[in-house]
């Protein structure tokens, strides 16, 4: 050894590389427990509860059989409340982030404006005044979101509006499964590039996006997106229920 | 500006009742004055500079760029827009989510065929806004303030043939003729929600207590996407019915085509 | 009570649980229930037939819980029932007559309070009402924590809210000191259980609080000395003051049932001390005595 790297502390000529036994883990314990709901346009796997250092969590993988084909995936985990730093606060701070997975689809500012836009959707479900002093952290993981084939009818398929209702579930079961307080079970529903949240059975709105399509679209799709609201709300309650009464017995 | 718990919860009712009382006095329908100066930069094409009256002001500047657009991907656009409001990080989220709604109104609504120079060149337009000072979410001050910029554009003129795809050669232009640039641009409203009532324009002290407030873009005399809902606050923030997203479009629809003749006779 | 209200068991987030009032005829009076929002609960108004109503909904997917309790301000609160109640009476002229019964003394109001709890580990837990959970069990004003003391200054010492309890415990019962299911006296052994990593289950830090030297005892409050009641590392059990600013709860431990449960001797590196009295704490190894400001056991 006559060349030495000074830059690096070496260990003895004689060292071995350090290898890593192989993990060994449960199967029992990996294998997700998914509850795959289907109707005949959506089919949607459901799952919670499975990250394990944070407050809440949610999978949400649906797959769009009837209109667009469109096959989205996404994690969701709730962190917090925790103790934020600065100023008092009398109400937690909500943040919503989004993340890009292994197909680098949108923008960070997209993704920003998205989270910005499921920031403001929650803020008026979550009951935040509960938790003074605190912030709740929310990130969303893009893990898959492509067309399974091209479709020409499909619309707007390849924005980002098409994936929002998945997060607006995602979110929600995140919520409940977290045990933070929200006053309703929020979801939303797409329509010609119109995405509506709702709460309360559907007769408030809680956050409205539309990215391309004409104006007299608008009033006509609410009654659509509120139809997919149901369906949702009924899987995600569906789910929940089951889930609960697993425990119980 | 902080408001306590009284002061907002007065305002609330005030705003929420029926009929309404608007703090300053206006109409649901009403604007507060602006005041715009244009062309005002000399070194760029067009440019203006608005002030609202609580203060709040920004300036716009369009600067043009010959490029050759047979290169650009499908998704590039012609029009690119900066923002930078001052006091606020470039990655906050309202910066973040007013520059990506910029993006997304402009490059859809300015056509491509306004900035096309020969069969292989186009202009590309830069357009700068910097927020000096902002009481209030300044997305309709903005959108005015580009409204006017880009009515007072003028473009060189172009001097070489227009058919230029057999003979290399790049564009040439006039030493003084400018030719204005005619374009139709967009404005974006902000509409609040409180209560039962919608209101146009609001004033920071409105905007504290809306219970949600919806961004309406108008494009060539109709309501067009994109259209957001938007929370203002953390404490107001409240589910909406179906029938205030109708009439907040209504108000604007009463409204913008107003504001846009405004806008145009400004010279 | 559930069932005579048709309380849900279950409930999930939105669920419409009872609407604020209810009148019943009880032995020729009239009991008006209102029900009170507890953990989990959320008073809203309801659109109704074209009129408001104030109802109860659930906030978490978990359990419901139902009892009585006695409101401390019958002031305020009997005041505002009758109002509405009449209000909402005046409307229809049938019950004029209604009125005036109300308006006499043989009305009885019961204060019922619900709740609802989301993780429930055994049937224990619901009745103990002690919720595990601290993410709907932030420290507030009143409410008793266990905190670990992270540094002393003459003037103060810094705690980490390592545990809130659930109910804030009236100074003459010393029980549910441990915010756990387990009452054992002398403390008990239920706090152990906490560590600083199943507060929140993740990096961030924990809630911080300070203790100022005015607030350590009742008494000769301003000849406290610092290091003659709190070592760093000493679990102490301190009732919240204020909310205190960002990053601190102002606690106080001016209470003979408040001060420290656990302390380890010679700074951390002997055994668990016990108290003798109020202020003195033994090791039982070396039989060392160093000075704490105690909480009383029970």
């Amino acid at each position: 050894m006559n060349v030495q790297d000074r830059r690096r502390l070496l260990g003895p000529a004689n060292a071995k590389p350090l290898t890593f036994n192989t993990l060994t883990t449960s199967n029992e314990s990996d294998e997700l427990k998914k509850t795959v709901l289907k109707n005949e346009a959506l089919e949607v796997a459901l799952h919670t509860g499975f990250v394990s250092n944070s407050n809440g969590s949610s999978l949400v993988e649906v797959k769009d059989v009837a209109n667009s084909h469109h096959e989205t995936s996404l994690i969701t985990s709730v962190y917090g409340p925790r103790a934020i730093r600065g100023s008092f606060t009398s109400q937690a701070s909500l943040n919503i982030q989004l993340k890009n997975g292994s197909l680098e689809k949108y923008s960070s500012s997209q993704l920003k404006e998205v989270g910005n836009f499921l920031t403001n959707i929650f803020k008026s479900v979550i009951n935040l005044p509960r938790y003074a002093k605190s912030g709740i952290d929310i990130f969303i993981y893009l893990i898959y979101d492509k067309e399974i084939q091209s479709n020409e009818k499909s619309d707007s398929t390849n924005s980002i509006t098409s994936i929002l209702p998945h997060c607006i579930t995602g979110i929600t079961l995140a919520l409940v499964d977290a045990g933070i307080e929200i006053i309703d079970m929020a979801a939303g529903g797409i329509y010609k590039g119109n995405v509506f949240a709702f709460i309360k059975s559907g007769e408030e709105i809680i956050g409205f996006w539309k990215d391309e399509g004409n104006r007299e679209d608008i009033m006509n799709s609410i009654d659509n997106c509120k139809k997919q609201y149901d369906e949702y709300k009924n899987m995600m309650l569906t789910y929940l229920v089951d889930k609960e009464n697993c425990k119980a017995n | 500006m902080s408001l306590s718990v009284t002061e907002k919860s007065y305002l609330y009712n005030s705003l929420s009742s029926s009929p309404s009382v608007r703090p300053d006095g206006r109409l649901d329908y009403q604007f507060r004055a602006i005041e715009i100066t244009t062309d005002f930069l000399t070194s760029s094409n067009g440019s203006s500079r608005i002030i609202a009256s609580d203060g709040s002001e920004c300036i716009v500047s369009i600067k043009s760029k010959v490029i050759d657009h047979t290169v650009l991907q499908p998704d590039d656009s012609l029009v690119e827009v900066t923002l930078d409001i001052s006091g606020q990080r470039d990655d906050s989220p309202m910066v973040e989510s007013i520059s990506s709604l910029l993006r997304e109104v402009y490059s859809k609504t300015i056509d491509k065929k306004s900035l096309t120079l020969t069969t292989k060149y186009s202009f590309k337009l830069y357009i700068d806004v910097l927020v000096i000072s902002t009481y209030s979410n300044p997305i309709s001050l903005i959108s005015m303030a580009i409204f006017s910029a880009l009515n007072s554009t003028y473009l060189p003129k172009l001097v070489s043939s227009f058919d230029d795809i057999e003979v290399e050669e790049l564009p040439t232009f006039h030493d003084y003729d400018m030719i204005k640039f005619d374009v139709n641009p967009p404005l974006i409203f902000l509409v609040i929600i409180v209560g039962n009532n919608v209101f146009i324009d609001p004033a920071l002290n409105e905007s504290e207590i809306a219970n949600n407030s919806l961004i309406i873009t108008w494009n060539d005399n109709k309501i067009s996407p994109p259209i957001r809902s938007l929370a203002l606050n953390d404490t107001y923030c409240e589910g909406f019915k179906p029938q205030l997203l109708q009439r907040s479009m209504e108000l604007v629809e009463k409204c913008a085509n107003g504001i846009t003749a405004m806008l145009q006779d400004d010279k | 009570m559930d069932k005579e209200f048709n309380i849900p068991k279950l409930t999930y987030p939105g669920q419409l649980i009872c609407p604020q009032f209810d009148v019943r005829e009880e032995n020729n009076n009239q009991v008006i229930y209102n029900f009170v929002a507890g953990p989990g609960t959320k008073l809203l108004e309801y659109n109704y037939q074209g009129s408001l109503v104030p109802a109860l909904i659930s906030t978490l997917i978990g359990y419901t819980k139902v009892e009585e309790v006695t409101i401390d301000k019958p002031d305020s609160e009997g005041k505002e029932i009758s109002n509405s109640s009449t209000a909402s009476r005046a409307t229809t002229p049938l019950n004029q007559s209604t009125i005036s019964t109300l308006e006499s003394d043989d009305r009885i109001i019961k204060n019922i309070r619900v709740s609802v709890f989301h993780k429930l580990r055994s049937k224990a837990d619901f009745n103990e009402n002690v919720d595990y959970d601290f993410t709907n069990n932030l420290p507030k004003e009143g409410s008793i924590v266990l905190g670990k003391v992270t540094r002393i200054t003459l003037q103060r010492a810094n705690l980490e809210i390592l545990a809130v309890e659930n109910n804030p415990v009236p100074i003459d019962s010393g029980i549910g000191s441990n915010g756990s299911g387990v009452i054992a006296s002398g403390g008990g052994s239920g706090s152990a259980m906490y560590s600083v990593a199943q507060i929140s289950s993740d990096y961030s830090e924990p809630f911080r609080g300070i203790l100022r030297s005015q607030d350590v005892r009742a008494t000769e409050r301003d000849s406290v000395k610092m290091v003659d009641c709190y070592k760093p590392g000493d679990i102490v059990r301190a009732q919240v003051l204020s909310l205190g600013d960002g990053t601190n709860y102002y606690v106080t431990t001016a209470r003979n049932d408040l001060g420290v449960v656990f302390a380890k001797a010679a700074n951390g590196a002997g055994g668990l001390m016990y108290a003798i009295d109020w202020q003195h704490m033994v090791s039982l190894s070396t039989g060392n005595i160093e000075k704490r400001k105690c909480a009383k056991p029970f």
